[in-house]
């Protein structure tokens, strides 16, 4: 048998979301620029401001779940995807997510209209992400997120948000 | 405790063929796809751990009934943060509709065994996930450098700037 399977989370930005970054185990940060990267020093350059009023949004992350060099022996789907029931700063602060089916341009969000807070994917209702992998390159549906940040929310670096995934695979 | 691939398979047809699953690192021959004709003419399938002695597992044999077909995957259950480390629950059992036209009462039965040999039969939803998460090394949140939507900074706006 082939090995298990090598699924990874792969984070897309650029023109047409068409510049691939594996991001599996490393993650991103939301913030207000387009790039895929994880660093502190991603976070200080490109923060977002708490707005006065209203709300403040980060760029779009796109990311999607893509087959790498290890082939399933028959294919990867199934894929599912829920949050830890919490929001980042609740209230105030609260991760976004929805589902796509074509790649374009992330963009710095200015609604939370189409999304659905990642709270409402939870480990009792995840979101399933359409795609059935067989052969490397093929990847799923996008999941789009991003965050939208109110006036009352707190200054400064804010805790981790971690995500969980599923697939199937035989 | 093995957390992923831990079992391999083992298959009896209905005219008394035997395949097994291949060696790791070779290709298998053996496809569960529709398109594999031999995938309703199973009449037994039997999982054995691939650890040998294996302290958690003992095998698993699922007799397949007449005019069903089996269903058998790993499940693999990751987080963006590695908070804890990725896992595999196999599913095996089998899916019978009760008329040949396939338009009668559909009928699933399926074991969802975990790494440490628990065995949860259901037809409904996933079993409970978070006592075995719980049960795995976790990290200690400092030490997750990386993880989706990981510490977005905020700042306030200055006193012109809405």
């Amino acid at each position: 048998m082939a090995s298990p399977a090598d699924v990874n989370l792969t984070c897309c930005h650029g023109s047409d979301a068409g510049t691939e970054v594996d991001i599996t185990g490393t993650g991103i940060d939301f913030i207000t620029a387009d790039n895929c990267t994880n660093t502190s020093g991603n976070r200080t350059t490109n923060p977002i401001t708490i707005p006065a009023s209203g709300f403040a949004y980060s760029y779009e992350k796109w990311l999607k779940f893509e087959l790498g060099t290890t082939e399933p022996d028959t294919q990867v789907t199934n894929f599912q995807f829920w949050g830890g029931g919490s929001a980042p700063e609740a209230g105030v602060v609260l991760d976004y997510y929805k589902v796509y089916n074509t790649a374009t341009t992330p963009v710095l969000a200015t609604t939370n209209a189409a999304y659905t807070a990642v709270t409402a994917a939870t480990s009792d209702a995840k979101q399933a992400i359409t795609g059935t992998l067989n052969t490397q390159g093929e990847a799923t549906q996008f999941i789009v997120m991003m965050l939208e940040v109110s006036t009352g929310a707190s200054q400064g670096n804010m805790g981790q948000q971690t995500y969980s995934y599923s697939y199937d695979e035989n | 405790m093995k957390l992923l691939e831990y079992y391999k398979w083992q298959i009896t047809l209905n005219d008394g063929r035997v395949i097994y699953q291949s060696k790791d690192g070779k290709k298998e021959s053996f496809k569960f796809d529709s398109r594999n004709p031999d995938l309703n003419n199973i009449r037994v399938f039997k999982l054995t751990p691939k650890e040998i002695n294996s302290h958690e597992l003992s095998e698993v044999i699922i007799n397949i009934p007449e005019g069903a077909k089996l269903i058998y995957f790993r499940r693999t259950i990751a987080n963006t943060g590695n908070a804890f480390p990725k896992f595999q629950l196999t599913l095996a059992g089998w899916h019978l509709n009760t008329s040949p036209n396939g338009k009668g009462k559909n009928i699933k039965y399926i074991l969802y065994i975990f790494p440490d040999g628990k065995i949860h039969a259901t037809v409904g939803p996933w079993p409970p996930i978070e006592e075995f998460i719980a049960s795995l090394p976790q990290k200690d949140p400092s030490e997750i450098v990386g993880c989706t939507g990981c510490k977005p900074k905020l700042v306030k706006a200055k006193p012109d700037e809405k």
